[in-house]
C-alpha cells in the first residue's frame, strides 16, 4: 500500500500473535464436529444428516413411507393443495385413501403433543383436506428413468402391491399387478367398509397408478390360474404382495358351529354385496382395526345387541396392528381406552353409534343348537403377575364364567399371509416351516429375482407400514434388475428467512374432524365429512414445523446468552461443557456446563427445540442460522435421469 | 382463521403493571418475593436489578446534563449512604446509584426529588434523558437561544413525561446547540439542530432542522434528516407526533426490532415526515405549511467542536468552563464532593455531565481557571487528555451490569494506563475516541467510536475465554458512520491491539492533520485488517 514502510510492516506481521486459528480453517461445516448437518447448504447425505432428519422431525421418521409432513401441512396453510396432495404422492402414494384411514404413527410423536405441549397436530385429517381441496385430477408423477425394457409381475393389487408397482413403474419398467379378487385395492376395499373409506377414493388414486403405465389384471389367482413358476419364467422379476388371507380362528370348543366367522371375510362381503346375514345378536372378539369395522358394519346391518371380547391369539406375529400381541393386548384392555390399537376418535364413534363394549373378557367356549351357535362363554380376568415382558398378565377369576347370546360371532383375531398356492417346488425355497416368507427386510427372498413386499413379508400390519415397505422393495427390484443403486435418499438443506409461523398458533387448539349425523350413517354414508379450507388452515397452522432447523454459529456467538434469555422451554438452549460423539460424528449426549467459565458451547438442543424463533429474534450478533431441512428422493445415476416435475 | 397476533408478555405487564412505583412499599418486601415481570416495571421508575442479587441501580433524570451543585451533592450523600460510596456518570449525561438495597431505593428517589431531581422515565419504553451538548448555552458556537427551551419544553411536556410511558421501546432525544457533532445527534432517535436562515423581512429567523431515526444498540443506524425546517412554535409539537408515530409504528412484537430506528428505516425518512405531518393536523396543529421537508434525507453534521480543551471559554465574555476527566466515569463520593465544592467556589455551582462521562464545572471566571485546575490537579483529577487516548468511555461491564460478557471496566482501566502514562505518544495522535462496551447493548457507544471494542466470548480448548470484537472508524459527523468490525481479540490482547492499530496510524498518515477515521477511510478497514494482522485473517 502506497505510503506504508514496508519493512516497518513485514515487522508487524511477523510480530502478530493473534490466536485466531480457528478462523483460518475450512468452512464452518467441516470445521465444526458440532455441527448440526454434514453440510451447510445444499445436499448431504452422511450418517449424520438422516440421524438429524430422525432426531428433529419425528412424525416423518415414524411414517414408514417417510412423507415430508412439515412441509405438507405448511403449503395446505398456504392453500397449496395441489403441492401438498402431490407432497404426499410422492411419499405414501394413496393421500386420499390414508387421508381416511391412516393408523397414524406419525401423531403419535408428533412434537406437539409431547409433555406440556398440547395435543398432536391433526396429521390424517389435514392431509385429507389436501386430497379432497385439491384442484388437478388426476396427479401423475414424472417417471424417473426413461423404459428399461424389464418386465416384472406383481402377486396382489394391494397397497403394498400398487405401491411396488408404482415405484418401479417410475423406474422404467414394465409391471403387471395380478389380483384374484375383481376389482383391485386389497384391504383397502376389501376390509375397510365403505363409510370410512368410500371406493371412488380409492379407485382414483389406483387410477394415478395405472396412468403411470402399471397394467392391473384382476380375476386372476395365481397358483389357480397361472403358476408362479410360469409367471416367473415369463418376467424379469416377480413381487409377491399377497397380503394376509389366512385367518386366525380361535381353537375353541364349539369352533365348527354355524355363524362364527372370521371379520375380515365378513367385511369382504359387505363390502361386495352391501349385505351378510348376521341375526341379531352379534358379539366381536378382537380389538383392532378390523374388531371395530366389524362392529360398527354390523350394527348397521341391524344387529341389536354388540359385545366385544379379549381373546389369545396364538401364533399372531409380534407388533402387527390389526391383532397385536398377547401382552399388547393386555396393556390395551387393562388401561385404558386411549391405548388400544384403533384409529384415534373411532372409540369415541363407537360410543356415538350405540355399540358397547366390554373389557377384561376372554372367550372360553361357543355355545350351539343345532349346529348354529347361539352364544359365547366368557370368562373375566383380573390383572395378575407381570409376564416376561414385565407386563401385567389377565388372569381368570374363578367362578365368573358368564355366557352371552350370539347369532353370529366375528372374530377380528388377526390373519396370516398364505403360502399355499405356491407351486411345489418354489415352495420349498419360499417358506419357512412355519408357512412364513423366507425373506429379508428388504424384500429379497432365497431366489434373486422374487420379492415380498408389504404384509405378506411382514405380516398384517397397517397400510401405511405396507406402503413404506413396498417402496423399499420396489429400490431393492430396481437395483436387482438395473445392477446399481438407482434410487436415493439426500437431506437438502437451504437458508430460510422465517418459518411463517407466530407463536400464537401453538395456543390453536386442535380442530375437530365434522361427523354426520348418526341418523343419517349407513353402510355408504362417509362418516367423517373432512375438513373444509377454514379448518385445514386452523389446523395445519399448529405445525411447530420441525423440518426447520436453528442453529448457533459457534464463530459469532459472543456468549451473551440472550438467546437463553428468551427461550420457551428448560433445555431448548443449552450452556455446554461438552459434546458427546459417535463414531459416525453424530451428537448422542452433552454434559452441561456448570457456570460461566465451563461453557464451551451454547448450544441449541435442536430434538427439544420447538421452532419458535424466539432465539434468532433475541441474538444481537446474527449467530443463529434459520434453514429448512427436507430428506428427499432423487434418481441417482443413468445417462436419461430426469429432474421430477414440482421439485 | 390464522391465528391473531396476541401481546407479548412484556407488553401485557406493561399495560397491567402500574409503572408509579412507591417504593416504601417495598421496605419490608423480601427480594425473591417480587415478581420478575415487576421488577422489570421498576425500571419505569429508574430502577434496575443489578447483577448481584438484591442489589439496584438508580439513574436519575438530569435533561441536557445540567446539574447544581447542591444537587450534585445530595447525589452523592446519598451515595455515599447507600450506594458504596459512588456516582457513575452515564453517556446520556446523568447519573447512577450502583449497589442500593430494596429498602433503599425509596430514600435514594425521594432524597433527590426533594432537590428538584427525579429518577421517573430514568430507563423503560419511555423517552429517556435528553442528552445535548456540554457546552449547552454557554457556547459560542450555539445557534439562538432556543436549545435550553426545547431540552425544557420536552422534559416537562405532559405528554411525553407522563402519557406516552408505553412505548414499543425506549425512545431517545437529543437536543444540539448547534450543526456540530457535540451531541450525538446521529445516534438518537430525535436529533435535533438549531438553524438559522433569512426571513423575508431579511431579518435572521430561528428554527430547527429535525432528525430521527438514529441508534446504536445490537443493530446501529444514523438518523435521517426528516425536515429542513421547523419553526420554533412547533419543535415540540414535532417532537411529540414523533413519539406519537413511535408508538402507532414501533413493532411490539419484537424488541430488537422495536425502536423508532427501524420503523424510519423501513418507512424511509420522507414517508415518516408525511406520517408526523398527518398525526400533527389530526391534532390541529396550526402552521404546518411552514415545516419543510427535507431535500436530502442524508444529513451533513459538523465535526464536534470539543477537541482536547481542558477548558473552553464561554460566549459570555471572561467566563469559562473548566473539564474534569472522570477516570471510567466513577466518582467516588469523596472526589465528587470537592468537584462540588470547587465547582461553587470557582464557578456558579453548575456542573455539566458530559456524553464522554466526564464534568465539566461551568461559568469559571478566567481568572480562577488555573486555581480551580491546580485544584483539580491535586484532588488527583486530570484536566487534560479529552476526546483524547486517556479520554476512555465504559459501560460498567460485567462488574455490576446483567448484561455485560465482558469486564469493561478492567480493560478500560488497563487501556487507559497505558495510554495516559506516555502523553506523548497520545497527544501526537489527537483527536481519538475510544469505547468499551460490554455486551451488544451498546451503552457505551462502541459504534460511534473512533476504536470501539464489544464484549464477546469465544470458545476455548474448554470453557470459553472473554474477549472484545474490536471496532473501528464510527464518526458523528457529517452522514455519520457505524464502526467496522476489524478483529476480534482476547482480552490480553486489547492494549496490544490496540497499540498496533495506533501505530499503524500514526506512521502510516499522510500528514498530522490526517485523523484517525480520515486515514481509516483512505487506507480501508481491509488493508489494515491485511496489513496488521495477515492476509488469512477474515471477517468473522
Amino acid at each position: 500500500m502506497a505510503g506504508f514502510d514496508e519493512a516497518w510492516l513485514e515487522t508487524l506481521r511477523t510480530e502478530h500473535a493473534q490466536p485466531l486459528a480457528e478462523k483460518k480453517t475450512a468452512p464452518r461445516s467441516l470445521a465444526y464436529p458440532f455441527a448440526a448437518l454434514s453440510e451447510h447448504h445444499g445436499s448431504g447425505s452422511a450418517a449424520k444428516d438422516f440421524d438429524w432428519i430422525a432426531r428433529n422431525i419425528p412424525c416423518q421418521e415414524a411414517c414408514p413411507a417417510h412423507t415430508n409432513i412439515p412441509e405438507y401441512l405448511t403449503a395446505i396453510y398456504s392453500g397449496e393443495y395441489d403441492r401438498a396432495y402431490r407432497l404426499n404422492l410422492e411419499s405414501n402414494v394413496f393421500p386420499g385413501v390414508l387421508g381416511r384411514v391412516c393408523a397414524r404413527p406419525c401423531e403419535a410423536r408428533c412434537r406437539h403433543g409431547w409433555d406440556g405441549l398440547g395435543e398432536s397436530v391433526a396429521i390424517c385429517h389435514s392431509k385429507r383436506a389436501a386430497a379432497d381441496l385439491k384442484g388437478s385430477d388426476p396427479v401423475l408423477l414424472d417417471k424417473w428413468y426413461p423404459d428399461s425394457g424389464k418386465m416384472v409381475a406383481v402377486v396382489g393389487a394391494g397397497v403394498a402391491g400398487l405401491a411396488v408397482a408404482r415405484e418401479l413403474a417410475r423406474c422404467g419398467h414394465a409391471v403387471t399387478v395380478l389380483e384374484k379378487h375383481s376389482v383391485p385395492g386389497g384391504m383397502m376395499n376389501q376390509g375397510i367398509p365403505e363409510f370410512r373409506l368410500p371406493h371412488e377414493v380409492i379407485e382414483r388414486e389406483i387410477e394415478q397408478v395405472k396412468l403411470l403405465g402399471v397394467e392391473i389384471t384382476c380375476g386372476v389367482e395365481v397358483g389357480k390360474d397361472i403358476t408362479l413358476t410360469k409367471l416367473r419364467a415369463a418376467n424379469d422379476a416377480v413381487v409377491l404382495a399377497a397380503g394376509t388371507l389366512r385367518p386366525n380362528l380361535l381353537d375353541l370348543p364349539g369352533k365348527e358351529l354355524k355363524g362364527i366367522r372370521h371379520g375380515l371375510d365378513f367385511l369382504l362381503e359387505v363390502n361386495a354385496f352391501g349385505s351378510a346375514e348376521i341375526g341379531r345378536h352379534v358379539i366381536v372378539i378382537g380389538g383392532g382395526f378390523t374388531a371395530m369395522d366389524c362392529a360398527r358394519t354390523a350394527k348397521r346391518l341391524g344387529a341389536v345387541t354388540l359385545a366385544f371380547g379379549e381373546s389369545d391369539a396364538p401364533g399372531a406375529p409380534r407388533g402387527t396392528v390389526l391383532y397385536p400381541p398377547r401382552d399388547h393386548v393386555a396393556v390395551w384392555y387393562r388401561r385404558t381406552h386411549n391405548e388400544m390399537l384403533t384409529t384415534p376418535g373411532e372409540l369415541k364413534e363407537l360410543g356415538h353409534e350405540h355399540i358397547d363394549m366390554e373389557f377384561l373378557v376372554s372367550p372360553v367356549r361357543y355355545i350351539g343348537e343345532n349346529g348354529a351357535v347361539t352364544g359365547v362363554e366368557f370368562v373375566r380376568n383380573e390383572l395378575g403377575a407381570p409376564d416376561a415382558s414385565g407386563r401385567r398378565r389377565p388372569v381368570p377369576v374363578e367362578g365368573s364364567a358368564f355366557v352371552v347370546e350370539a347369532d353370529t360371532v366375528l372374530l377380528a383375531t388377526g390373519q396370516f399371509p398364505d403360502g399355499e398356492w405356491i407351486d411345489g417346488d418354489l415352495k420349498a425355497d419360499l417358506l419357512d416351516l412355519d408357512r412364513w416368507l423366507r425373506r429379508d427386510a428388504d424384500g429379497r427372498t432365497p431366489l434373486k429375482d422374487i420379492f415380498v413386499a408389504g404384509d405378506y413379508a411382514e405380516g398384517a400390519s397397517s397400510l401405511i407400514n405396507a406402503i413404506g415397505h413396498g417402496k423399499q422393495v420396489a429400490r431393492t427390484v430396481d437395483e436387482y434388475l438395473s445392477t446399481e443403486e438407482r434410487i436415493r435418499d439426500r437431506v437438502r438443506i437451504v437458508d430460510a428467512g422465517d418459518t411463517g409461523r407466530i407463536r400464537e398458533m401453538d395456543a390453536v387448539p386442535l380442530q375437530s374432524m365434522p361427523l354426520c349425523n348418526v341418523e343419517q350413517r349407513d353402510l355408504t354414508a362417509e362418516v367423517e365429512t373432512g375438513y373444509d379450507a377454514g379448518l385445514a388452515v386452523d389446523e395445519t397452522q399448529r405445525c411447530y414445523r420441525c423440518h426447520y432447523k436453528y442453529e448457533i454459529d459457534s464463530d459469532r456467538c459472543i456468549y451473551c446468552d440472550w438467546c437463553i434469555k428468551a427461550k420457551p422451554r428448560p433445555d431448548c438452549i443449552l450452556r455446554v461443557k461438552e459434546l458427546k460423539y459417535d463414531d459416525e460424528g453424530r451428537i448422542v449426549d452433552w454434559e452441561e456446563a456448570t457456570g460461566t467459565d465451563d461453557t464451551n458451547l451454547i448450544w441449541i438442543n435442536q430434538e427439544d427445540c420447538i421452532r419458535c424463533g424466539a432465539c434468532l429474534r433475541a441474538c444481537p450478533v446474527d449467530a443463529i442460522s434459520l434453514q429448512k431441512v427436507d430428506r428427499e428422493t432423487v434418481p441417482a445415476c443413468g445417462p436419461a435421469r430426469r429432474e421430477r416435475a414440482h421439485d | 382463521m390464522p391465528a391473531a397476533e396476541e401481546l407479548t408478555a412484556v407488553e401485557q405487564d406493561k399495560l397491567d403493571i402500574d409503572p408509579n412505583f412507591d417504593f416504601r412499599d417495598y421496605t419490608s418486601v423480601d427480594f425473591d418475593d417480587i415478581p420478575l415481570n415487576v421488577m422489570a416495571m421498576f425500571k419505569w421508575a429508574g430502577v434496575y436489578s443489578q447483577l448481584q442479587k438484591g442489589f439496584f441501580m438508580i439513574r436519575l433524570v438530569c435533561p441536557g446534563g445540567l446539574m447544581t451543585t447542591e444537587q450534585f451533592s445530595r447525589a452523592l450523600e446519598l451515595a455515599d449512604q447507600y450506594a458504596q460510596g459512588e456516582l457513575c456518570i452515564t453517556t446520556r449525561q446523568t447519573l447512577q446509584f450502583h449497589w442500593v438495597r430494596l429498602h433503599d431505593i425509596h430514600k435514594v428517589i425521594e432524597g433527590m426529588l426533594e432537590v428538584g431531581i427525579t429518577t421517573k422515565n430514568g430507563c423503560g419504553d419511555v423517552t429517556r434523558n435528553t442528552v445535548t451538548c456540554e457546552m449547552q448555552g454557554v457556547c459560542p458556537h450555539e445557534v439562538g437561544d432556543d436549545v435550553r427551551r426545547l431540552i425544557e419544553a420536552i422534559a416537562n411536556d405532559p405528554e411525553i413525561r407522563d402519557q406516552q410511558r408505553n412505548l414499543p421501546r425506549k425512545h431517545k432525544i437529543s437536543v444540539a446547540g448547534c450543526g456540530r457533532a457535540c451531541a450525538a445527534t446521529l445516534i438518537n432517535c430525535q436529533g435535533w439542530v438549531p438553524v438559522t436562515r433569512e426571513a423575508e423581512d431579511g431579518s435572521t429567523e430561528l428554527g430547527w432542522r429535525f432528525h430521527a431515526g438514529g441508534g446504536l444498540g445490537s443493530r446501529p443506524y444514523l438518523a435521517k434528516v426528516v425536515f429542513d425546517w421547523v419553526p420554533c412554535d412547533l419543535a415540540l409539537d414535532v417532537a411529540r407526533a414523533t413519539v406519537e408515530a413511535f408508538r402507532r409504528h414501533g413493532d411490539r412484537r419484537n424488541r430488537a426490532f422495536a425502536r423508532l430506528k427501524i420503523v424510519v428505516d423501513r418507512m424511509g425518512a420522507d414517508a415518516f415526515g408525511s406520517l408526523l405531518l398527518d398525526i400533527l393536523d389530526e391534532r390541529g396543529i396550526a402552521g404546518l405549511e411552514r415545516i419543510i421537508p427535507a431535500a436530502d434525507p442524508i444529513p451533513s453534521i459538523g465535526p464536534s467542536f470539543l477537541s482536547g480543551q481542558g477548558a473552553l471559554p464561554q460566549k459570555e465574555a471572561g467566563l469559562h468552563t473548566v473539564r474534569v476527566l472522570i477516570p471510567r466515569s466513577e466518582i467516588p463520593t469523596a472526589t465528587g464532593r470537592e468537584i462540588s465544592r470547587l465547582a461553587a467556589h470557582h464557578g456558579r455551582g453548575e456542573i455539566a455531565f458530559t456524553g464522554r462521562q466526564n464534568i465539566a464545572i461551568r461559568h469559571v471566571p478566567d481568572a480562577d481557571v488555573a486555581p480551580l485546575r491546580e485544584a483539580l490537579h491535586k484532588a488527583g483529577l486530570q484536566t487534560e487528555g479529552f476526546e483524547r487516548g486517556p479520554d476512555v468511555v465504559a459501560c460498567v461491564g460485567t462488574t455490576q451490569c446483567r448484561m455485560a460478557v465482558s469486564d469493561t471496566r478492567n480493560a478500560c482501566l488497563e487501556l487507559k494506563d497505558m495510554l495516559q502514562t506516555d502523553e506523548a505518544y497520545w497527544d501526537r495522535i489527537g483527536p481519538l475516541r475510544i469505547h468499551f462496551t460490554g455486551c451488544p447493548n451498546n451503552c457505551a457507544h462502541a459504534w460511534s467510536a473512533d476504536i470501539g471494542l464489544r464484549g464477546r466470548r469465544r470458545r476455548g480448548e474448554a470453557g470459553n475465554v472473554e474477549g472484545y470484537s474490536l471496532f473501528v472508524g464510527g464518526k458523528l459527523s457529517g452522514a455519520g458512520n457505524i464502526a467496522e468490525h476489524l478483529v476480534d481479540v482476547d482480552s490480553h490482547q486489547v492494549n496490544r491491539t490496540v497499540r498496533r492499530i495506533l501505530d499503524l496510524y500514526l506512521d502510516s498518515r499522510q500528514s498530522d492533520d490526517e485523523m484517525f477515521i480520515a486515514f481509516i477511510e483512505r487506507v480501508t478497514l481491509d488493508t489494515v485488517r491485511t496489513t496488521l494482522f495477515g492476509p488469512e485473517v477474515t471477517h468473522p
